[in-house]
């Protein structure tokens, strides 16, 4: 087998020989009992786990045994998700999860050195990129173990086979704009916001984690009002339970590998995201499963224990293969060269979005307002004319499972809320994990999901059309989630931050 | 498969954890903190101590103790009062709240932060101040039926600790980590400031009050009994929101994970797997 993670798609339609026996891995991990470090669903607890839940979906019974306190305390409920954590934890849980599907492998007579695929969906030399492999998507194994159920297809997913926008849900296509991020971390930036363990109070959202990583967790998993279920995938709760979502986060994994061979970017240096986070370690099984062990952000990096290879970091990733004689870039590390953005303007009440879309005005500070104003229009100096504009949606709370969000600023007076035009667009979102990041008992405290827009090209077009009042910008934000009017999503507030 | 696992630790390392506590958003408040404990200690402002911990007067009637509370008024003026109690309050609290404040100071023009920041200080410190009334009175009840200073520090510890495994403390907490919508402008910003400082502080007062009442009984070493409870109840913020339910109490564990740590034979020297 490879030595290097390889594309999904590259290794043959159907049944190859990886996905099969990734599929054998898996049917052996299920039998084991959750109280197994090494079964299918510990491996997915250490994600999230919510007892009731699990109950409710059937995928453990009120009788079932549960590891020990002390072995879940550390182990489980570990996803970082809106932090500068959220690639190096889940390289580590990838990495560990790989190595015990390849050793269940040996132990079921394959081969050694199985290496986790990754799916390469903006590849687009590939016509069949965009699609769920096949292998995702066949009832039953392949003969001779043709009456076995095919784990790989075997959970929830109600939402797409081919990925593309999703106009019901008001998500964007996915793309490769996270990956002109240069700083890794930062409340706008490539890999997150620097965070404690538990990040209630500072989180937001990386780009990277937005788009492609949250749209095609809900994109595939569905969500209602717009698919008849909430998918495994659309859920921290659920999502390692659906064996795509390995397949899914590896290439993200890949996307981040990319991003730090490209030119310009720079990775985060510093003690506490390497060693870190203080407060609470990460954890993971030890291989043979009769231990757990820690890792840290260090140990995911080049040379560590738990970096990976990947055999192209050029298809379907943006950064160009160097010129033949050229030099490969190497990573560099180092605070975020952006500054921290400054809000310079909000709204004045919270919104609400029930099944209706929401218009709210933003307004500037008075300097602030007349400095945009003149640094993006005609005639400013290149110095202004590189600082960035954004508009942040601050705690997005709701109790549905997932959903999606867009916001436009100034559409024209009077238009309707149909066939929105997409110039006046400032972003979208699939709400990934909407109800669990609202949860008070949770680890994000019940602040909800904090989104930062970059609507720069955007402010410049609306100046040059001179339509674009700092006293009375009107955002209007559209929401398709399953609580409708009776439990609608929250915003706390909508501001505008620039660098 | 799943057993006692010696060597994997829920807590990081306790030098990160102090290096971080070293820099922003903590560096600030940690400060602040150190300056409060600074001032207890060198202005000798506890002068009320003696009424809850004197070793001297075991078994005070209510009488003895209204006695010589009078007399404690008489010579102390009430601003001698609020002065200690205050600079108990900043010693201890202030660190607790790094991140709401950075919370509030990010959310806020540039120009307001430090008139966003002095309205959430006045809020959050505002309701523990009034709290010192209720409190004191706690203090004093628990020292009439004690009897001795030493029973009532003794009982004071063991509702702190009990308290701290009950899952009200949690349910608490996890509402002091909600954010709550700043407004960027005008009198509306400075409400907001204010409001939720207040919120935080409010909720603050339910998860700690109890840790409150243990350096109230310690005459000696009560500067170092306020620096070991603030300790402890920023080790509970720092756990996190969680699921409300009864829990070993952070002292507790965190006394535990220390052990485990430094003297389990083979703990050390990457037997975790770290790369070093």
């Amino acid at each position: 087998m490879a030595s290097e993670r390889q594309d999904a798609w590259k290794l043959g339609s159907g049944w190859n020989e990886t996905l099969l026996w990734y599929a054998k891995a898996v049917v052996e991990l299920k039998k084991l009992p959750i109280t197994d470090r090494r079964s299918w669903r510990y491996l997915a607890a250490m994600h999230q786990f919510d007892r009731d839940l699990w109950i409710d979906l059937g995928i453990i019974t009120a009788t079932t045994a549960l590891p020990p306190d002390e072995d879940t305390g550390i182990a489980w409920n570990q996803c970082q998700h809106s932090s500068f954590y959220f690639l190096p934890w889940h390289r580590g849980y990838l990495a560990r999860f790989e190595q015990i599907i390849a050793a269940t492998i040996v132990s079921i007579k394959g081969k050694p050195g199985w290496k986790l695929p990754y799916w390469n969906y903006l590849d687009a030399s590939n016509p069949d990129a965009r699609k769920i492999p096949g292998a995702f998507l066949e009832e039953f194994l392949p003969a001779p173990d043709g009456h076995v159920r095919n784990p790989l297809q075997d959970v929830p997913r109600f939402g797409q086979k081919v990925l593309g926008p999703e106009p019901r849900l008001h998500i964007d296509d996915i793309d490769l704009a996270a990956m002109d991020e240069t700083d890794f971390t930062g409340s706008v930036s490539f890999g997150g916001s620097q965070t404690l363990f538990s990040n209630p109070e500072l989180g937001v959202r990386g780009q990277l984690e937005n788009v492609p990583h949250g749209s095609v967790h809900v994109l595939v998993g569905g969500a209602r009002p717009a698919n008849p279920g909430n998918g495994y995938l659309s859920s921290f709760y659920t999502a390692g339970l659906d064996p795509l979502f390995w397949l899914h986060h590896c290439n993200i994994d890949r996307l981040w590998e990319a991003w730090m061979t490209k030119a310009g970017s720079n990775m985060e240096s510093g003690k506490q995201w390497l060693d870190g986070p203080s407060g609470r370690a990460f954890a993971v099984p030890k291989l043979d499963g009769t231990d757990l062990e820690n890792f840290t952000a260090r140990d995911t990096l080049s040379g560590g224990k738990f970096h990976v290879g990947y055999d192209d970091l050029h298809a379907g990733t943006g950064v160009p293969v160097p010129p033949v004689g050229g030099v490969v870039v190497a990573t560099k590390q180092g605070p975020a060269r952006m500054a921290e953005p400054q809000v310079i303007g909000a709204n004045d009440e919270k919104v609400v979005l029930g099944n209706n879309p929401a218009e709210t005005a933003v307004r500037l500070a008075p300097e602030a307002g007349g400095a945009v104003v003149a640094a993006m229009g005609p005639g400013a100096d290149m110095a202004a004319k590189a600082k960035r504009l954004f508009l942040k949606l601050e705690n997005i709370r709701g109790v549905s499972t997932a959903g999606g969000l867009k916001a436009y600023v100034n559409l024209p007076v009077g238009q309707g809320s149909e066939n929105l035009p997409q110039d006046r667009a400032a972003g979208s979102a699939a709400l990934f994990g909407l109800a669990s990041a609202s949860k008070t008992d949770g680890p994000h405290g019940g602040n909800g999901i904090t989104l930062v827009f970059d609507i720069t090209d955007l402010a410049r077009r609306l100046i040059g059309l001179g339509d674009f009042d700092p006293e009375h910008l009107r955002v209007k934000i559209i929401s398709a989630h399953e609580g409708g009017d009776a439990d609608p999503v929250t915003i706390d507030r909508v501001s505008v931050l620039r660098d | 498969m799943t057993g006692r696992s010696r060597y994997v630790t829920e807590a990081s390392s306790p030098f990160l954890l102090l290096s971080g506590l070293a820099a922003p958003p903590f560096r600030g408040p940690m400060l602040a903190a150190g300056a409060g404990l600074a001032a207890s200690l060198v202005f000798d402002m506890h002068g009320y101590l003696p009424l809850l911990c004197d070793p001297a007067a075991n078994h005070p009637s209510l009488g003895d103790i209204v006695a010589r509370l009078e007399l404690l008024i008489a010579i102390n003026r009430p601003a001698d009062f609020a002065l200690a109690w205050l600079a108990m309050l900043v010693a201890m609290m202030t660190p607790l709240i790094a991140l709401p404040l950075s919370h509030v100071r990010n959310s806020s023009l540039a120009a307001r932060r430090s008139r966003a920041a002095a309205g959430f200080l006045l809020g959050y410190f505002g309701c523990w101040f009034l709290a010192g009334v209720p409190l004191f009175a706690a203090a004093l009840a628990l020292r009439l039926m004690a009897g001795s200073a030493a029973v009532a520090l003794a009982a004071a510890v063991v509702l702190s600790l009990l308290w701290s495994a009950s899952p009200l403390p949690q349910a608490a907490r996890n509402r002091a980590h909600r954010l709550r919508r700043i407004g960027l402008f005008g009198l509306a910003a400075d409400r907001d400031c204010f409001a939720f400082g207040a919120t935080v502080g409010c909720w603050c007062i339910a998860s700690c009050w109890a840790w409150m009442l243990v350096p109230l009984f310690v005459t000696y070493g009560h500067s170092f009994a306020m620096l070991a409870i603030s300790a402890i109840v920023f080790g509970e913020r720092l756990r996190g929101p969680g699921p409300v339910r009864w829990r070993a109490p952070a002292a507790l564990s965190m006394t535990l994970g220390w052990l485990r740590r430094h003297r389990i034979p083979d703990r050390r020297g990457g037997a975790n797997g770290y790369v070093q």
